[in-house]
């Protein structure tokens, strides 16, 4: 027995011979790369991960056996020849993968990020929302971790952090707002989404300048088969996608994507308008939004693609009331337009180059106009503007088979308007454009020991310059995991982010009414400093995975808009006014995760125990208080039933948030003016955030069905119920007064709460030509 | 069919959903709240009054004769402030010095010691305040009303100080009533434009420059409601009254005219603050200028 056991470790000796396998990974049908597919050696139980660009490279010995997999594709197996230095692996889709829920809790488990959640097109529509319209952001509130802020915002909340805290990346281009709709839904049109992916625990050191969490999507470059053309038709909107290759005969060679939405609600109320116009008496409102985006991808060959990417949105609502002869108006038109262009060498099967020039805009403008009787017209145009040019170099090292090197570097001028008003009145002088030069140069690698140990770290520098002050900071970034044989790993992460760049806002809404200003002489930057400590557990019976963490978050030098301004109303003033600066915070919280998986049935569910405080000396009396965004606890729970190999799924999620802290008047008082009482009583707010709205639970229903036309083509159905159980939750506290009609004086003064959606049914219908 | 449907699914869409429900407020109790002002030459003017819950029928009411005010310097008490109406008390006429502290004290009969005011200084009475009407053409926002253009400059040397406010009256037919209110403070001296006015049914344009001295121009739309008349007329008398005022006054005058709830309901609003040890309102000190034009 020893001499044949002996005689085989000769053998396996004498055959191992260790060479480099690196590639590509790709969608066989749609002929695009698959970013973070998992590339597994089954032999030595080592794995990588495909870059953005579906780039592997992995050592392996000939005769050892690889295995690619990825969420909602077959797994492919290769045995290791000798002529393998370099492979393109082509991967078939699965319409229904029974393993699915294996395969994404294998990549949660080892995944080459910790605390990162990736969704694609298909998951993000598996979520049933609001009015049908599947969204990208809000399909990651179903993260442990992730909040949302209320209802109708499409803002969300990464451990207790701010939505502004969170940056936003559209195929690496900074998006700034991303609200379609006043929040309702996310300007990112689900058709086009190849990947997105949010950051939360380890933040790759390529990422930065947010205090919070990272949301990188990926837009599809377009299929190389053939021209496919998709029609979704939905309650508020409908889009329309087109993709395929450019080029009828080198099919691969170059592909498209272009994606259109437009919501129709304004040609419906064409009439109303025309008839305010014409005629007196009468109100009109009217909302229009749109977007275009897409990719171009051309390879001059197989080692060098070139990406264009853009997108362009903008929201329209317009109001009208009063008569012909003394009419107002109300205009506001908000919007983003982002290009980006990338150019990606594979130099050697160990470096990877990518080089990116991008532009982005956003603008946000309010018109108000009053036309009188003797039709003199009075009003003011208020504006805002944002402009970021981003040059960026970064390169892959693939060093050895467990040490992987990323380096970069980046230079983005940014470009401010806080805010500018013309007004048919005198004003005060506008506001002046504020420019800020920012270079970042970074490194991270990734290093894996013994099989059993793995280190991520990274130092990213930052050098923030405006024309008052020059800002200098490190952030160091590691991430430390043990693995166990029992498929289990323990975890534990710390990271510094700095946001120089800072967003005042007067409200929670989803409103457009945001400026963006920079770090100057007078705000320091916001900086985040975050402890993550986990363990994750795979495979126990039915549960593909078991997940839990804690985290602690400290925040210095955070920016909170000053309490009781009206931004709108003070919009011509310099946004230095407007802000409480030097403010501290802390959250810190516990998260549970699991997923669950019996034959075609899935679920999912996480629960978050959070707290999330801050203190700023003019705010609250300088005591600590609950942040807006505290949330003691968030529960969600989803199950996915499939059948028929996927045509038919039935989706439930439900939803728990603990109420959020407001600020509500607890008395009434008598007010004082100049020696004299006031008039009217004076609500008086004791303490910030000193009610918690109650809490707010909902179940969503959908049941999407695929099925093929006479023509046959594949169309889809999606049906359901949003708030299923017609919950009104609560979204605010609004002021009411009751007068008395004799003194015609305030009598009472009551408070009460809003709730603005109930149950709401929706369909969706979507034709792929 | 189909059509329906669709109509019938936009209709649910696009209506109102908004639903308002009572909020569970927590228990709150009633508490003293006290106005009062400490000029630097003259009688302290003490407005005491109570809070009232939400929900309930508003009642500022107090037994007065229940309360004693009792005004207190760096040696002890100085006098207590004599009861008069409606809520309001009155201090002997004064000599304060700017270099003593003075505090207020409220007694109830039976409680004792209900309410205390920190220690303030009064300001020193400004010497070289120049307020005058101005050749300056003044685009009002609305063209209906006639503006007219003043100046207020403080040049007083000593002045060192950072916080004033303006109170602008008409008189028409006999009856006065308030056109505008203007606070003006160094911390929200950024650019020209540095007050907030109040009420904001009249508007003002004003520049102001606030340094070691004070220069501040202003608009104002010649329109006053009369009550009586149930119209907004001409005024025929206007009446200037500025106050140098300390950080307390101005504090809760940025306070009071906050839009805590007019713009929405999502507005956060600003948290009242008292200089005060217990109980609750605004001890502080200020002193006036007073002008007045007749209009042409």
């Amino acid at each position: 027995m020893f001499r044949i056991i002996f005689f085989l470790f000769l053998s396996t000796a004498a055959y191992t011979q260790q060479i480099r396998v690196s590639g590509f990974v790709l969608d066989r049908e749609r002929g695009e790369s698959i970013p973070s597919a998992t590339v597994k050696n089954l032999n030595t139980l080592s794995s990588v991960y495909t870059n953005k660009e579906g780039y592997f490279s992995i050592s392996a010995s000939i005769g050892e056996s690889l295995v690619f997999s990825s969420v909602g594709f077959r797994k492919q197996i290769i045995v290791v020849a000798k002529s393998d230095t370099y492979i393109n692996i082509r991967l078939d889709e699965a319409a229904i993968e029974l393993a699915e829920v294996e395969v994404r809790a294998e990549n949660e488990f080892k995944n080459k990020v910790i605390g990162v959640s990736s969704l694609n097109s298909v998951q993000i529509k598996d979520i049933p929302s609001l009015f049908g319209e599947p969204d990208v952001l809000k399909a990651f509130l179903t993260t442990p971790g992730v909040a949302m802020v209320n209802e109708i915002s499409s803002g969300f909340s990464v451990r207790g952090g701010k939505p502004s805290q969170n940056l936003i990346l559209l195929d690496g281009t900074t998006v700034y707002n991303q609200s379609h709709l006043f929040g309702l839904t996310s300007n990112f049109n689900p058709d086009l989404v190849k990947e997105a992916k949010l950051y939360k625990s380890y933040f790759p050191s390529e990422f930065g300048g947010r205090a919070s969490s990272v949301l990188d999507v990926t837009l599809k470059e377009g299929n190389s088969s053939h021209i496919k053309q998709e029609i979704s038709i939905g309650v508020i909107n409908s889009r329309y996608l087109i993709e395929g290759p450019m080029n009828r005969v080198n099919r691969d060679k170059t592909t498209f994507s272009l994606g259109l939405r437009s919501s129709y609600l304004t040609l419906f109320l064409l009439p109303t308008k025309l008839n305010a116009r014409r005629l007196s008496g009468n109100e009109y409102f009217n909302y229009w939004l749109y977007d275009v985006s897409g990719k171009v991808r051309h390879s001059f060959n197989d080692k060098i693609n070139l990406y264009l990417g853009f997108y362009h949105g903008n929201d329209y609502w317009e109001s009208l009331t009063g008569s012909k002869d003394n009419l107002s108006s109300f205009k506001v038109n908000w919007g983003n337009f982002t290009f980006s262009s990338r150019l990606a060498f594979l130099i050697s099967e160990k470096i990877f180059l990518n080089t990116q020039a991008s532009i982005t805009t956003y603008h946000h403008k309010i018109n108000l106009g009053f036309k009188t009787q003797d039709l003199n017209e009075n009003g003011f145009l208020v504006s805002s503007k944002v402009n970021d040019l981003e040059l960026k170099v970064y390169a892959d090292w693939y060093a050895t088979s467990s040490l992987q090197v990323k380096l970069g570097s980046n230079f983005t001028r940014h470009a401010f308007l806080p805010s500018t008003i013309k007004a048919s009145f005198q004003t005060g002088s506008p506001n002046q454009e504020l420019i800020a030069n920012e270079f970042v140069t970074f490194v991270s690698f990734e290093k894996e020991f013994n099989k059993n140990y793995k280190v991520d770290g990274g130092l990213r520098m930052v050098a923030f310059d405006t024309n008052t002050e020059t800002f200098l900071q490190f952030e160091p970034r590691v991430a430390f995991r043990k693995f166990s044989k029992k498929n289990s790993q323990f975890y534990f992460t710390y990271n510094r982010m700095n946001q120089f760049i800072h967003q005042v806002s007067s409200n929670s809404l989803g409103l457009p009414i945001d400026i963006w200003i920079p770090s100057n002489g007078v705000i320091e930057p916001e900086q985040m400093d975050q402890f993550d400590f986990g363990y994750i557990r795979m495979s126990l019976g039915n549960f593909k995975s078991l997940g839990l963490n804690v985290f602690y978050k400290k925040f210095s030098n955070l920016l909170e808009f000053q309490s009781g301004v009206s931004l709108l109303t003070n919009l011509e003033k310099s946004p230095s006014e407007f802000v409480e600066r030097n403010g501290s915070g802390n959250a810190y919280g516990l998260e549970l995760s699991t997923l669950y998986s019996i034959g075609n049935l899935d679920f999912s569910g996480s629960h978050t125990y959070s707290s999330s405080r801050q203190q700023f000396a003019n705010i609250n009396n300088n005591k600590w208080f609950y942040s807006n965004f505290d949330r003691p606890h968030m529960i969600n729970i989803q199950a996915n039933q499939k059948w028929n190999q996927g045509q038919k799924s039935f989706t439930i999620n439900w939803v728990y948030y603990s109420g959020n802290p407001i600020s509500i008047a607890t008395k009434v008082i008598n007010s004082y003016s100049n020696g004299e009482q006031g008039v009217q009583p004076y609500l008086l707010y004791a303490e910030r955030n000193n009610y918690r709205l109650p809490d707010y639970h909902r179940l969503d229903i959908s049941f999407n069905l695929s099925k093929e036309t006479r023509r046959h083509r594949e169309r889809m159905i999606r049906v359901g119920l949003y708030n299923a159980y017609n919950r009104f939750n609560a979204l605010y506290v609004k002021v009411d007064f009751e007068y008395n009609n004799l003194s015609n004086i305030n009598n009472k003064v009551v408070l009460k709460k809003g709730a603005v959606l109930p149950v709401l049914p929706f369909i969706n219908y979507t034709l792929k030509l | 069919m189909k059509v329906t449907i669709l109509i019938s699914l936009i209709c649910i869409l696009y209506c109102s959903c908004e639903r308002k429900f009572e909020v569970d407020l927590p228990f709150s109790a009633d508490e003293l709240i006290l106005y009062a002002e400490l000029p630097i030459n003259g009688r302290i003017k003490a407005f005491l009054s109570k809070s009232s819950a939400i929900d309930v029928q508003i009642d500022f009411e107090l037994d007065y004769t229940k309360y004693t005010i009792v005004l207190f310097g760096d040696d002890g008490v100085i006098d207590t402030l004599n009861y008069e109406e409606n809520g309001f008390y009155y201090s002997e006429k004064i000599q304060f010095s700017s270099t003593n502290e003075y505090s207020l004290k409220v007694f109830n009969e039976l409680e004792g010691l209900v309410l205390e005011t920190q220690s303030i200084s009064p300001l020193p009475l400004l010497e070289d305040v120049l307020i005058k009407e101005t050749t300056k053409v003044v685009q009002g926002l609305n063209p209906q009303y006639e503006t007219k253009a003043f100046s207020i400059e403080v040049a007083d040397p000593k002045s060192q100080l950072d916080y004033y406010s303006v109170q602008i009256t008409g008189v028409s037919e006999g009856i006065e009533s308030i056109v505008g209110f203007f606070v003006i403070g160094k911390d929200s001296e950024v650019r020209s434009d540095c007050g907030f006015a109040l009420p904001s049914s009249y508007y003002f344009t004003d520049k102001c420059k606030l340094n070691n001295s004070l220069l501040w121009e202003f608009g104002v739309e010649l329109a006053t409601y009369n009550a009586q008349l149930q119209k907004v007329v001409k005024p025929e008398i206007i009446t200037i009254t500025f106050n140098n005022i300390d950080k307390y006054w101005y504090d809760y005058y940025a306070t009071i005219s906050a839009p805590n709830f007019i713009e929405n309901a999502f507005l956060v609003p600003k948290v009242f603050t008292s200089n005060f040890k217990q109980g609750r309102g605004v001890w502080a000190a200020s002193n006036s200028q007073i002008q007045s034009f007749l209009v042409k």
